[in-house]
């Protein structure tokens, strides 16, 4: 049985993004979305950092696009959410829900 | 033309300072803000940043081996004390009988063993301690380990030679099995094949 891989929160958010996204999602539209769900800038560096541990977990792959003048001819690298990498977000998302849900009623709306 | 060569250099900075396979689509991606709108200040901001997030990264990948060879080092000389009398001790004579080069190669090798099998062991038990590590190691991943190691070795020991020469002391003078380092013996080899 494979062990099951743990999404850090800022991991999880990078999934979620990319799906929300749909296909061909790249660092400068993945690093705005990203900056406007949390409500403040996100460093392109964190989020190239989170993809490459992503990567090499088997989350996610990636393929090259082809380059373009407005990029010094650098080309574009397009991320995609595997079939783990979905497994992993469920899971996650199963957790936590069961996590939230045994919280003692505190009397506030924790929730 | 100034604003050409700034991004220039930032871009050879996100791709020679950052260590990450995935350098040259960041850099593309923060050219590619700078080209939408952001400000030069931003742009240098991030790139900054891309650094100091690969170099953070570079020290928590090199944290562990690095201790682990610190803390395997300090076995060399019980390691050498354990072998003493299957690795140091070629025939007397012997290679003073054999023509240039074979005996400085002979002596060069003699001086090697030791420190070679020592590394050698070292990165096995290194792997067979982190048996996640097993499924990503392939032979050029070796030979690149491993060539490494023996260029440090290699560099260290010339730099001990030389730290410790003094003017009075002849160093081809020195019978390389009076000196007790493996390494040592191996650069006296290779000042006595001069």
């Amino acid at each position: 049985m494979r062990k099951h891989t743990y999404l850090g929160e800022f991991e999880c958010m990078i999934l979620l993004t990319i799906l929300r996204l749909g296909e061909e999602v790249y660092g400068v539209p993945l690093a705005r979305e990203l900056s406007t769900i949390r409500g403040a800038d996100v460093a392109v560096g964190s989020v190239y950092a989170a993809l490459d541990r992503l990567e090499l977990k088997g989350l996610i792959t990636s393929s090259l696009g082809d380059p373009s003048p407005e990029r010094g001819g650098r080309a574009k690298r397009y991320f995609r959410v595997t079939e783990l990498g979905l497994r992993s977000v469920r899971e996650t998302r199963k957790t936590l829900t069961r996590l939230w849900k045994s919280l003692p009623a505190t009397g506030g709306d924790i929730a | 033309m100034k604003d050409t060569c700034f991004v220039e250099l930032a871009a050879w900075m996100v791709e020679h300072l950052t260590f990450g396979p995935t350098n040259e689509a960041l850099s593309g991606d923060l050219q590619e803000e700078l080209h939408l709108g952001r400000s030069a200040t931003w742009y240098w901001r991030q790139v900054l940043m891309a650094i100091a997030i690969g170099a953070s990264k570079l020290a928590q990948a090199l944290a562990l081996p690095v201790i682990f060879a610190a803390g395997w080092s300090m076995l060399y000389p019980a390691w050498r004390w354990g072998a003493r009398d299957l690795l140091y001790h070629p025939p007397a004579g012997r290679w003073d009988a054999l023509p240039w080069p074979n005996s400085a190669l002979l002596e060069v090798s003699i001086g090697l063993t030791p420190a070679l099998t020592f590394i050698w062991a070292g990165y096995m038990v290194y792997l067979l301690c982190r048996s996640e590590l097993m499924r990503d190691v392939h032979p050029p991943h070796i030979v690149h380990g491993l060539s490494t190691s023996l260029t440090v070795l290699l560099f260290l020991t010339v730099g001990m030679v030389n730290h410790f020469r003094h003017p009075n002391v002849d160093l081809s003078s020195i019978s390389p099995t009076r000196i007790s380092t493996p390494a040592f013996t191996c650069s006296m080899s290779v000042f006595h094949s001069r």
